[in-house]
Protein backbone atom coordinates (compact mmCIF):
# COMPACT_ATOMS: atom_id res chain seq x y z
CA UNK A 1 0.00 0.00 0.00
CA UNK A 2 3.05 2.56 1.03
CA UNK A 3 4.48 1.74 -2.40
CA UNK A 4 1.59 3.05 -4.01
CA UNK A 5 0.81 6.08 -1.82
CA UNK A 6 4.73 7.30 -2.24
CA UNK A 7 4.02 7.12 -6.67
CA UNK A 8 0.62 8.73 -6.02
CA UNK A 9 2.98 11.69 -4.31
CA UNK A 10 5.02 11.79 -7.17
CA UNK A 11 2.90 11.56 -9.94
CA UNK A 12 0.53 14.41 -8.59
CA UNK A 13 4.21 16.33 -7.69
CA UNK A 14 5.22 15.80 -11.39
CA UNK A 15 1.30 16.90 -12.58
CA UNK A 16 1.54 20.37 -10.51
CA UNK A 17 4.35 22.13 -12.57
CA UNK A 18 3.33 20.27 -15.92
CA UNK A 19 -0.12 21.45 -15.84
CA UNK A 20 -0.96 24.68 -18.04
CA UNK A 21 -3.76 25.57 -15.59
CA UNK A 22 -2.33 27.21 -12.32
CA UNK A 23 -5.52 26.26 -10.86
CA UNK A 24 -5.06 22.55 -11.51
CA UNK A 25 -1.72 22.52 -10.58
CA UNK A 26 -2.58 23.91 -7.44
CA UNK A 27 -4.92 21.11 -6.51
CA UNK A 28 -2.66 18.19 -7.59
CA UNK A 29 -0.39 19.99 -5.35
CA UNK A 30 -2.67 19.64 -2.33
CA UNK A 31 -3.49 16.13 -2.95
CA UNK A 32 -0.74 15.36 -3.61
CA UNK A 33 0.05 16.83 0.17
CA UNK A 34 -2.89 14.64 1.32
CA UNK A 35 -0.99 11.21 -0.11
CA UNK A 36 1.74 12.54 2.17
CA UNK A 37 0.04 13.34 5.61
CA UNK A 38 -1.44 9.80 4.95
CA UNK A 39 1.95 8.21 4.66
CA UNK A 40 3.14 9.99 8.21
CA UNK A 41 0.51 8.94 9.64
CA UNK A 42 1.39 5.37 8.38
CA UNK A 43 4.93 5.72 9.61
CA UNK A 44 3.69 6.49 13.17
CA UNK A 45 3.95 10.01 13.05
CA UNK A 46 0.01 11.08 13.43
CA UNK A 47 0.97 14.98 14.50
CA UNK A 48 3.10 15.90 11.21
CA UNK A 49 0.17 14.18 9.56
CA UNK A 50 -2.88 16.15 10.64
CA UNK A 51 0.14 19.72 10.30
CA UNK A 52 0.44 18.40 6.57
CA UNK A 53 -3.02 17.78 5.96
CA UNK A 54 -4.53 21.05 7.32
CA UNK A 55 -1.92 23.37 7.19
CA UNK A 56 -0.33 22.68 4.18
CA UNK A 57 -3.21 20.82 2.33
CA UNK A 58 -5.50 23.61 3.64
CA UNK A 59 -4.11 26.88 4.51
CA UNK A 60 -0.91 27.50 2.13
CA UNK A 61 -3.22 25.86 -0.74
CA UNK A 62 -6.16 28.70 0.39
CA UNK A 63 -3.25 31.17 -0.52
CA UNK A 64 -2.38 30.11 -3.38
CA UNK A 65 -5.75 29.63 -4.89
CA UNK A 66 -6.55 33.36 -3.73
CA UNK A 67 -3.41 34.63 -5.18
CA UNK A 68 -4.25 32.74 -8.40
CA UNK A 69 -7.76 34.48 -8.39
CA UNK A 70 -5.69 37.82 -8.26
CA UNK A 71 -3.18 37.72 -10.72
CA UNK A 72 -5.40 35.47 -13.32
CA UNK A 73 -5.84 31.51 -13.70
CA UNK A 74 -4.08 30.95 -16.74
CA UNK A 75 -0.49 30.57 -17.37
CA UNK A 76 -0.04 33.59 -19.49
CA UNK A 77 3.98 33.17 -18.58
CA UNK A 78 6.15 31.65 -22.11
CA UNK A 79 7.81 28.78 -20.01
CA UNK A 80 10.46 27.89 -22.42
CA UNK A 81 10.18 24.77 -24.58
CA UNK A 82 11.95 22.36 -22.52
CA UNK A 83 11.39 18.59 -23.83
CA UNK A 84 9.74 16.10 -21.32
CA UNK A 85 12.71 13.56 -22.09
CA UNK A 86 15.17 15.98 -20.68
CA UNK A 87 12.85 15.74 -17.40
CA UNK A 88 12.69 11.69 -17.57
CA UNK A 89 16.44 11.36 -18.42
CA UNK A 90 17.57 13.97 -15.36
CA UNK A 91 15.11 12.09 -13.21
CA UNK A 92 16.65 9.12 -14.27
CA UNK A 93 20.00 9.97 -13.56
CA UNK A 94 18.96 12.22 -10.31
CA UNK A 95 17.21 9.55 -8.47
CA UNK A 96 20.50 6.99 -8.48
CA UNK A 97 21.84 9.00 -5.87
CA UNK A 98 18.68 7.73 -3.66
CA UNK A 99 21.00 4.52 -3.95
CA UNK A 100 23.88 6.30 -2.04
CA UNK A 101 22.00 7.94 0.45
CA UNK A 102 19.32 5.11 1.43
CA UNK A 103 21.65 4.06 4.74
CA UNK A 104 22.34 7.91 5.61
CA UNK A 105 21.07 8.16 9.55
CA UNK A 106 19.19 11.38 9.08
CA UNK A 107 18.52 12.43 12.42
CA UNK A 108 22.06 13.81 13.73
CA UNK A 109 22.52 13.04 17.46
CA UNK A 110 22.59 15.79 18.79
CA UNK A 111 19.00 16.08 18.27
CA UNK A 112 17.49 16.41 21.58
CA UNK A 113 13.91 14.76 22.42
CA UNK A 114 14.87 10.68 22.73
CA UNK A 115 14.70 10.67 26.53
CA UNK A 116 10.95 11.47 26.64
CA UNK A 117 8.00 9.45 26.24
CA UNK A 118 5.31 10.85 24.58
CA UNK A 119 5.26 13.79 22.02
CA UNK A 120 3.96 16.57 24.26
CA UNK A 121 7.09 16.61 26.04
CA UNK A 122 9.34 16.36 23.20
CA UNK A 123 7.60 19.55 21.84
CA UNK A 124 7.46 21.73 24.54
CA UNK A 125 10.70 20.34 26.99
CA UNK A 126 12.75 19.31 24.38
CA UNK A 127 12.53 21.75 21.65
CA UNK A 128 11.51 24.39 23.38
CA UNK A 129 13.88 26.58 21.43
CA UNK A 130 12.31 25.23 18.39
CA UNK A 131 9.06 26.66 19.59
CA UNK A 132 10.53 30.63 20.07
CA UNK A 133 12.28 30.15 16.64
CA UNK A 134 8.36 29.31 15.49
CA UNK A 135 7.06 32.05 17.38
CA UNK A 136 9.57 34.47 16.33
CA UNK A 137 9.10 33.11 12.07
CA UNK A 138 4.80 33.80 12.51
CA UNK A 139 5.98 37.59 13.88
CA UNK A 140 8.28 38.34 11.27
CA UNK A 141 6.24 37.01 8.59
CA UNK A 142 3.34 38.67 9.43
CA UNK A 143 5.52 42.28 9.73
CA UNK A 144 6.98 41.39 6.34
CA UNK A 145 3.10 40.48 5.00
CA UNK A 146 1.60 43.99 6.45
CA UNK A 147 4.88 46.23 4.82
CA UNK A 148 4.43 44.51 1.47
CA UNK A 149 0.56 44.83 1.23
CA UNK A 150 -0.09 48.11 3.12
CA UNK A 151 3.65 49.97 1.23
CA UNK A 152 2.51 53.13 0.14
CA UNK A 153 3.07 54.81 -3.20
CA UNK A 154 5.74 57.23 -3.77
CA UNK A 155 2.62 60.22 -3.49
CA UNK A 156 0.97 58.64 -0.23
CA UNK A 157 -1.55 57.04 -1.76
CA UNK B 1 14.04 -8.71 7.55
CA UNK B 2 16.70 -7.28 6.60
CA UNK B 3 16.35 -6.94 3.06
CA UNK B 4 12.81 -5.49 4.10
CA UNK B 5 13.95 -2.90 6.28
CA UNK B 6 16.48 -1.97 3.47
CA UNK B 7 13.79 -2.31 0.98
CA UNK B 8 11.59 0.57 3.01
CA UNK B 9 14.69 2.93 3.27
CA UNK B 10 15.15 3.04 -0.58
CA UNK B 11 11.58 3.29 -1.14
CA UNK B 12 11.28 6.62 0.83
CA UNK B 13 14.88 7.99 -0.02
CA UNK B 14 14.06 7.28 -3.97
CA UNK B 15 10.83 9.34 -3.63
CA UNK B 16 12.54 11.96 -1.39
CA UNK B 17 15.20 12.49 -3.88
CA UNK B 18 12.50 12.54 -6.98
CA UNK B 19 10.54 15.00 -5.18
CA UNK B 20 13.61 17.11 -4.45
CA UNK B 21 14.28 17.17 -8.17
CA UNK B 22 10.70 17.98 -9.21
CA UNK B 23 11.18 21.05 -6.92
CA UNK B 24 14.37 21.70 -8.52
CA UNK B 25 13.94 20.98 -12.27
CA UNK B 26 10.65 23.57 -11.62
CA UNK B 27 12.72 26.70 -9.96
CA UNK B 28 14.95 25.95 -13.08
CA UNK B 29 12.44 25.48 -16.13
CA UNK B 30 9.65 27.59 -15.19
CA UNK B 31 9.53 31.10 -14.97
CA UNK B 32 6.02 31.54 -13.56
CA UNK B 33 6.38 33.42 -10.47
CA UNK B 34 3.50 31.15 -8.55
CA UNK B 35 4.98 27.87 -10.33
CA UNK B 36 8.54 28.60 -8.52
CA UNK B 37 6.73 28.61 -5.32
CA UNK B 38 5.29 25.73 -6.47
CA UNK B 39 8.76 24.15 -6.83
CA UNK B 40 9.32 25.29 -2.87
CA UNK B 41 6.59 23.66 -2.15
CA UNK B 42 7.30 20.49 -3.56
CA UNK B 43 11.06 20.13 -2.13
CA UNK B 44 9.62 21.34 1.36
CA UNK B 45 7.43 18.09 0.84
CA UNK B 46 10.93 16.02 0.32
CA UNK B 47 12.28 17.49 3.05
CA UNK B 48 9.58 16.60 5.38
CA UNK B 49 9.08 13.00 3.85
CA UNK B 50 13.29 12.27 4.18
CA UNK B 51 12.81 13.65 8.17
CA UNK B 52 10.21 11.38 9.03
CA UNK B 53 11.25 8.32 6.99
CA UNK B 54 15.02 8.57 8.00
CA UNK B 55 13.98 8.65 11.44
CA UNK B 56 11.27 5.66 12.02
CA UNK B 57 10.63 4.39 13.94
CA UNK B 58 13.23 4.98 16.75
CA UNK B 59 13.34 9.10 16.94
CA UNK B 60 9.90 9.08 15.26
CA UNK B 61 8.95 11.38 18.14
CA UNK B 62 11.72 14.27 17.82
CA UNK B 63 11.46 14.20 14.09
CA UNK B 64 7.56 14.81 14.48
CA UNK B 65 8.18 18.31 16.49
CA UNK B 66 11.11 19.17 13.59
CA UNK B 67 8.71 18.53 11.10
CA UNK B 68 6.28 20.68 12.39
CA UNK B 69 9.09 23.68 12.90
CA UNK B 70 9.65 22.93 9.07
CA UNK B 71 5.86 23.19 7.87
CA UNK B 72 5.48 26.61 10.39
CA UNK B 73 8.05 28.27 8.05
CA UNK B 74 7.31 26.63 4.70
CA UNK B 75 3.49 28.42 5.85
CA UNK B 76 5.75 31.97 6.66
CA UNK B 77 7.66 31.47 3.29
CA UNK B 78 4.57 31.08 0.96
CA UNK B 79 2.49 33.73 2.33
CA UNK B 80 5.76 36.24 2.06
CA UNK B 81 6.16 34.97 -1.67
CA UNK B 82 2.47 35.10 -2.39
CA UNK B 83 2.61 38.50 -1.13
CA UNK B 84 5.27 39.43 -3.01
CA UNK B 85 3.83 37.80 -6.60
CA UNK B 86 0.17 40.03 -5.67
CA UNK B 87 2.46 42.98 -5.12
CA UNK B 88 4.44 42.44 -8.09
CA UNK B 89 1.52 41.88 -10.49
CA UNK B 90 0.29 44.87 -9.57
CA UNK B 91 3.06 47.24 -10.09
CA UNK B 92 3.60 45.51 -13.74
CA UNK B 93 0.67 43.51 -14.90
CA UNK B 94 3.11 40.45 -14.81
CA UNK B 95 4.05 37.56 -12.90
CA UNK B 96 6.97 36.32 -14.88
CA UNK B 97 10.38 36.36 -13.20
CA UNK B 98 12.16 37.78 -16.28
CA UNK B 99 10.37 40.79 -16.24
CA UNK B 100 11.84 41.70 -12.79
CA UNK B 101 15.84 40.88 -14.04
CA UNK B 102 16.12 44.92 -14.26
CA UNK B 103 16.25 44.72 -10.07
CA UNK B 104 19.28 42.66 -10.39
CA UNK B 105 22.14 45.05 -8.98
Amino acid sequence: MEPLILLAVMIFSGLAIFLKDLLKAVICLMISSIFLGIIFFKLGAPYAGVFEISVVAGLVMVLFILTISLVGGEDFVKEPAIPVIFFLILLGIFSQLAVFGFKVSFIPSSATGDKFLNFGQVLWAGRTFDMVAQISVIFAGVFVILAIVSRKGKNGK
Amino acid sequence: MVNESLNHCFMYAYAVFVLIFIGFYCLIARRNMVRLLIGLEIISKGICLLIISGSYPSRILTAQALVITVIVIEVCVMAIGLSLVIRAYHQSESIDIRDFSKLKG
